[in-house]
């Protein structure tokens, strides 16, 4: 049913191409291998979208031409677009554009619509509208001299971006056989997922289980960006009466939202919405060579995401590759990695990222198989020391395939323990509470504002990046392992067996955390990842749930602990009063598997210097009982005030 | 006897020897691509008979070597690939993600490096071992005939040195390995 909508759009776009300037840029002193200079040209491009295909845009790109690119020797092609907030030319797009550019590849840089000088609305990576501009593009390139084609109407052409600019590469190769290659960074696999995640189960088919528990801080601040865009002079003005409550986005969107953020869960209609720009729902079309990147540190987008991708595409042998990068939304990378989507675009040729991308690309777009595009997986170890002023490889761990650990299990034994598999685990229950309303509530991270050094929209140092995990006391129920005897490195999504009982017949909200303890009974809660589960029948019958991905050392002495809250600062928590009881031992004994790379004590393990360190983890010293009260409470209740109002500024790229 | 597939290369260098429009002026430079198939043929054998003596035509250019007795595919393994479909020497046969509706999409500039298995007249094609996919030739534009597996049209890869390796996996996000159980091209 796709097929009639697929050419929309095609041929418009180049009889329409708007010259409005060109700039000649040398190549760069002291480029090395990249050492083609380039002609960038600044057009608009007028494309036809919508379901019906009448919907006029005007799309706002640049076009990077190499010196090596003539109509005899036609080049490959690389696309880029925005991340959410950004623009084709903003600092991450001028900076894949000209690397790519530099070696010897056309690039088109475009502003997605609602963006930039680009026209239209935000459509949320929409298949009806941003896809087919995506399209469009692609039918472009086809008409470029310089451009390689590998048929009619069909260039050889990869994507690349982060971010907005990830998701629209995994939706564009599922709707248009044309796109060859793609790079998507910081990504989604479910917006369904990411915005009302629902950790119940270890299928990650999130999409056909039940709705999750509403994501509120981070969707709080996708929306006020996107509403930003108008008065900052981006994006079309449609005149839409919706713009007047969301302004910059389509109507659907806002109604959706404000239904969402009324109810505090996703309905059907917002399901099927932010389903249609999910590539999750059309995975089973993908099958080019995809180089998937995900932040450690990101909760907008989590490692589980990244994994669900890559092992539908696995599944099936499409070419993939996964890298667990340090940082992610709201959270730098580390010295070396160059996460060119993330804010590090200063000489990306000497960095790992950037490196990577460019060897997916030589070999799999220019077809030059003797590029080596290495291991199937790699992840940053936040625990290794390295030269910050060279290239962040040497942090890498690495694995032909995900996944790389084997699960270790422990069992939860009596209210407060995990006992090895071998052993017999002492039957028992704790119980917490879930407080009416949901407050006061846990606290794992403020989204966006927690990283060491960040600011709020304006320049201010965030108040909130000293503001440690909390827990409030009798909200959760926490069951620590015996001291690992050697370092241990856990690489993976861990996962749970459980058996669970409300008290109200009422559905349940529970949040699943792994910390380290370390010695001293101090507790780390990893990169603060929190993992809601929504259980709706949990009528005492045993259930699964998957914690969110992590790569860890657990040092000697120190020991894993697996937790469950009744909330957390920044979900729509359950508001309906209820005491949850969690079971352990018995016929069926509840457990925790934690994913264990066997080879971890032959790796070269030190001590991280400031290049690898791990800010983003910052401790927290919580002792069993948790640290909760009225001065935590008053100053949550303050930092929330604090950022919905200034979110309203908000202007980063997501 | 060693006679079996030396058309093979001879027939994917007259198809790319000309005018190639798309090369990309990288490193990339395909290297030799007529390893394809010039190993002994362990299969049939009725072929060697000295010359057919009843050869009546003119004798056309240089002396034709004699027809093989069969172009040979059978099931291999590759790396990273897992099952695919090889010709008799192994080498992993790639499809061509636009020929899906049975029409040829690498002609000319494309077959430099990806050589199509050609099935030279008079020659039979046959599956060794199991192989449960449907084998065919199509007509290139060219006027060879090109073997098929399951309507798709075979290539070799000419970056593929040794068999069992399948380095033209995903190459252009449009060539990929065929597999024993490789779904049909539609027709």
């Amino acid at each position: 049913m796709h097929h009639s909508r697929r050419f929309a759009g095609l041929f418009v776009a180049a009889a329409l191409a708007l010259l409005l300037s060109t700039t000649t840029a040398p190549a760069p002193a002291g480029a090395q291998t990249a050492g083609h200079s380039f002609v960038k040209t600044s057009l608009s491009l007028d494309v036809v979208d919508g379901p019906n295909n009448d919907h006029h845009v005007s799309i706002d790109a640049d076009v990077y031409v190499p010196d090596n690119a003539t109509a005899s020797t036609p080049q490959p092609a690389i696309i880029y677009t925005n991340g959410f907030g950004g623009a084709k030319d903003d600092s991450s797009g001028v900076a894949v554009s000209q690397f790519f550019a530099q070696h010897g590849y056309v690039v088109l840089a475009y502003s997605s619509q609602g963006f930039g000088h680009s026209g239209g609305v935000i459509e949320l990576d929409s298949p009806d509208y941003d896809v087919k501009d995506a399209e469009a593009m692609i039918s472009y390139l086809a008409t470029l001299p310089y451009v390689q084609r590998d048929g009619p109407g069909d260039p050889r052409v990869g994507m690349t971006g982060g971010s907005y600019g990830g998701g629209i590469q995994l939706l564009t190769a599922e709707f248009d056989p044309r796109l060859d290659v793609i790079t998507p960074f910081r990504t989604w696999n479910s917006l369904e997922y990411s915005l009302s995640p629902n950790n119940l189960g270890t299928s990650m088919d999130w999409q056909n289980g039940p709705i999750g528990v509403f994501k509120q801080g981070w969707s709080s601040l996708f929306f006020a960006s996107g509403a930003t865009q108008p008065l900052m002079g981006n994006g079309g003005t449609a005149g839409n009466p919706a713009l007047i409550q969301c302004p910059g986005f389509d109507s659907r969107l806002c109604s959706a939202y404000a239904a969402t953020v009324a109810s505090g869960q996703a309905d059907a209609a917002t399901k099927a919405l932010i389903d249609a720009s999910s590539p999750a729902s059309y995975i089973d079309r993908l099958h080019i060579p995809t180089l998937l990147g995900q932040g450690e540190s990101d909760t907008l987008f989590n490692l589980d995401e990244s994994v669900r991708t890559y092992q539908t595409l696995k599944a099936r042998n499409v070419p993939v590759k996964l890298i667990w990068q340090a940082g992610g939304h709201g959270y730098p990378d580390q010295p070396g990695e160059g996460d060119v989507f993330g804010g590090d675009e200063s000489n990306p040729g000497s960095k790992f990222l950037p490196q990577q991308l460019l060897a997916w690309m030589d070999h799999y777009l220019r077809g030059n198989t003797g590029v080596d595009t290495g291991p199937g997986f790699q992840w940053f170890r936040d625990w290794v020391s390295y030269d910050s002023n060279g290239s962040a490889a040497p942090a890498f761990g690495s694995a032909a395939a995900y996944p790389a650990g084997t699960g270790q299990t422990f069992l939860l034994s009596g209210d407060n323990a995990l006992v090895p598999a071998t052993q017999t685990p002492q039957a028992g229950s704790a119980q917490i509470v879930n407080p009416p309303g949901g407050l006061p509530a846990a606290y794992s991270e403020t989204p966006n504002f927690q990283a060491p050094g960040s600011t709020l929209p304006g320049g201010a140092p965030s108040p909130f990046t000293s503001l440690q995990p909390q827990d409030v006391p009798g909200q959760f129920a926490a069951f620590t392992a015996p001291p690992f005897a050697q370092d241990t490195e856990a690489v993976g999504v861990p996962t749970a067996h459980l058996h669970l009982s409300g008290t109200t017949g009422q559905p349940l909200v529970l949040f699943g955390k792994v910390f380290d303890v370390d010695a001293a009974g101090n507790a780390t809660l990893i990169h603060r990842l929190v993992a809601p589960v929504r259980i709706p029948d949990a009528s005492g019958g045993a259930v699964d749930m998957t914690l969110l991905g992590f790569a860890h050392l657990f040092p000697a002495g120190h020991a894993v602990r697996f937790e469950l809250a009744a909330t957390d600062t920044y979900y729509a928590n359950s508001r309906t009063p209820d005491v949850i009881t969690i079971s352990s031992g018995g016929a069926d004994p509840a457990s925790f598997t934690l994913p264990v790379v066997a080879a971890a004590a032959a790796q070269p393990v030190v001590p991280a210097s400031s290049g690898g360190g791990t800010p983003q983890s910052a401790a927290s010293t919580l002792p069993n009982t948790g640290a909760g009260g009225p001065a935590h409470d008053a100053l949550m209740i303050a930092a929330v005030a604090t950022l919905l109002g200034l979110a309203r500024r908000v202007r980063r790229r997501h | 006897m060693k006679l079996a597939l030396l058309l093979l290369p001879a027939a994917a260098l007259v198809a790319c020897g000309s005018t190639s429009t798309t090369t990309t002026g990288s490193a990339s430079t395909p290297s030799s691509m007529a390893t394809a198939a010039a190993t002994p043929t362990d299969t049939p054998t009725t072929a060697p008979t000295p010359a057919p003596t009843a050869a009546p035509t003119p004798a056309p250019t240089p002396a034709p070597p004699p027809p093989p007795a069969a172009v040979v595919v059978k099931s291999g393994s590759a790396g990273g690939v897992g099952s695919v479909v090889t010709s008799a020497d192994g080498h992993t046969l790639y499809h061509f993600t636009p020929e899906a509706h049975g029409q040829i999409a690498c002609a000319s500039g494309c077959t430099g490096t990806w050589p199509p298995l050609i099935v030279p007249a008079g020659a039979k094609l046959q599956a060794q071992g199991s192989l449960s996919g449907t084998l065919s030739t199509i007509k290139r534009p060219d006027g060879s005939m090109q073997a098929t597996y399951n309507g798709w049209p075979l290539y070799d890869f000419s970056g593929d040195s040794a068999a069992g390796t399948a380095n033209g996996q995903g190459i252009a996000g449009k060539w990929f390995a065929v597999t024993p159980t490789q779904s049909s091209a539609g027709m």
